[in-house]
């Protein structure tokens, strides 16, 4: 990544710390784990320290719409489940990657029940982010977004929506950068290729 | 014959106390008046139930009211989503129910539900539903008249068997107010609901995952 922040948050000292990723993997067969370990593979290749999180495997109950991490626990979902390691290892990470199967232009529901629990990374308070009303962020540094959706095969409306939808979630969650890049059921790539996709997020 | 219509409320609050039931009743209400027979569902609750939702919206018309999450729905939804895509693959019907879609959201712009919206159009050609048109509303549940029109308008307009007007979405798309009165507004709030769970504004800014 091209930026090391030098952070004032807690004593939590991101330069002393090597780069790492988090991968959310949200597919509920087995679609999406060739796609998984050729980001795993990528970031090994490139010296990230990796944290993988398969989330079929994983018990998130969904998000209650309480708000309790904004104005009771700050910062820290009230409900104690795997979301919060969740939670912690994306508010640490330098890179967080999605990988789903595309799902009506969107993450899957495996992929959704994380994402919809990482709200405590922001902060209630609004405010401008370019001419829309933003919420606040919580930390200094957020990690940069990639999201590799898996498609039986190339679908020009859903590549569309789910572009899309990435780049309002990095604009949510404040990602400095962010990419969204295809695999197909065959293997092949669409455009930007996965290893294109992951320059263009890490050397922006 | 009796049209029937279901509900389908996305929202974790259930029922009773969501904004999404509010919005749905006030539908819901147009509906009945023009002798359609109307159920609720809780999506949250069905899922938990494992119910038959291909079953549940074997209707003439399902409505989803539902928050926006993250830009998008709320997993329960989306899991609702994939158990009747997968549940009516294959299906034959002389006439495909209707689907349409009400995306509410605490910020200002309800613009911002656009996407939400177009994963629910893609849910429906990917299900056999036909898609009968939407509604975008912002500002986390003010009153306003505008919205009020909007969902008479809506609720007028599937109960006579047309789509959601897009004439009726573009208008309610306008915020509500000025950007910068609903986040003066909006901040004043949140410093409130601190104060009432005993925490300072500066208590809400903690950072706990970097300690």
């Amino acid at each position: 990544m091209s930026r090391v922040d030098r952070t004032n948050d807690g004593g939590y000292d991101r330069r002393m710390a090597s780069r790492t990723v988090c991968i959310l993997d949200g597919g509920r067969s087995g679609a999406t784990d060739g796609a998984r370990d050729a980001v795993a593979a990528l970031a090994a290749a490139r010296g990230f320290k990796t944290t993988v999180f398969r989330l079929r495997d994983v018990e998130i109950a969904p998000c209650r719409g309480c708000f309790a991490c904004w104005v009771k626990t700050p910062g820290i979902c009230i409900v104690d489940d795997a979301a919060r390691e969740i939670a912690q290892a994306v508010a640490r990470s330098d890179l967080l990657v999605y990988v789903t199967p595309v799902t009506f232009g969107g993450y899957s529901s495996e992929l959704k029940k994380g994402v919809d629990r990482l709200i405590p990374l922001i902060l209630p308070y609004f405010t401008f982010v370019g001419r829309e009303v933003h919420h606040i962020r919580r930390y200094r540094h957020y990690a940069s977004l990639l999201a590799v959706g898996v498609l039986p095969r190339p679908d020009e409306i859903q590549e569309r929506i789910f572009r899309k939808l990435v780049r309002r979630n990095s604009i949510n969650f404040h990602a400095p950068d962010a990419e969204a890049c295809f695999v197909y059921e065959d293997g092949i790539e669409g455009r930007p290729s996965l290893e294109d996709a992951w320059s263009e997020v890490i050397e922006g | 014959m009796t049209n029937r219509a279901l509900l389908l409320i996305g929202s974790p609050k259930g029922l009773e106390a969501s904004l999404s039931s509010r919005y749905a009743r006030a539908i819901g209400a147009r509906l009945e008046r023009n002798g359609w027979a109307v159920e609720s569902l809780h999506v949250h609750r069905a899922i938990e139930a494992g119910d038959d939702l291909v079953a549940r919206t074997a209707v003439e018309l399902v409505l989803l009211v539902a928050p926006l999450y993250v830009d998008s729905l709320p997993a329960p939804v989306i899991d609702a989503f994939e158990r009747m895509a997968a549940g009516r693959a294959g299906r034959e019907e002389t006439t495909a129910p209707r689907l349409a879609a009400l995306v509410h959201c605490g910020f200002v712009e309800p613009k911002q539900n656009e996407t939400a919206i177009e994963i629910c159009r893609q849910f429906a050609g990917a299900s056999g539903f036909e898609w009968f048109g939407a509604l975008a509303l912002g500002g986390g549940g003010i009153p306003s008249r505008r919205v009020t029109r909007a969902l008479d308008e809506a609720g007028d307009a599937l109960a006579k068997g047309f789509p959601i007007p897009p004439e009726t979405r573009r208008r309610a798309e306008r915020p509500i107010m000025p950007r910068l009165l609903y986040i003066l507004g909006g901040n004043l709030m949140w410093r409130r609901s601190a104060k009432r769970s005993g925490l300072s504004k500066e208590d809400l800014l903690a950072a706990p995952y970097v300690d």
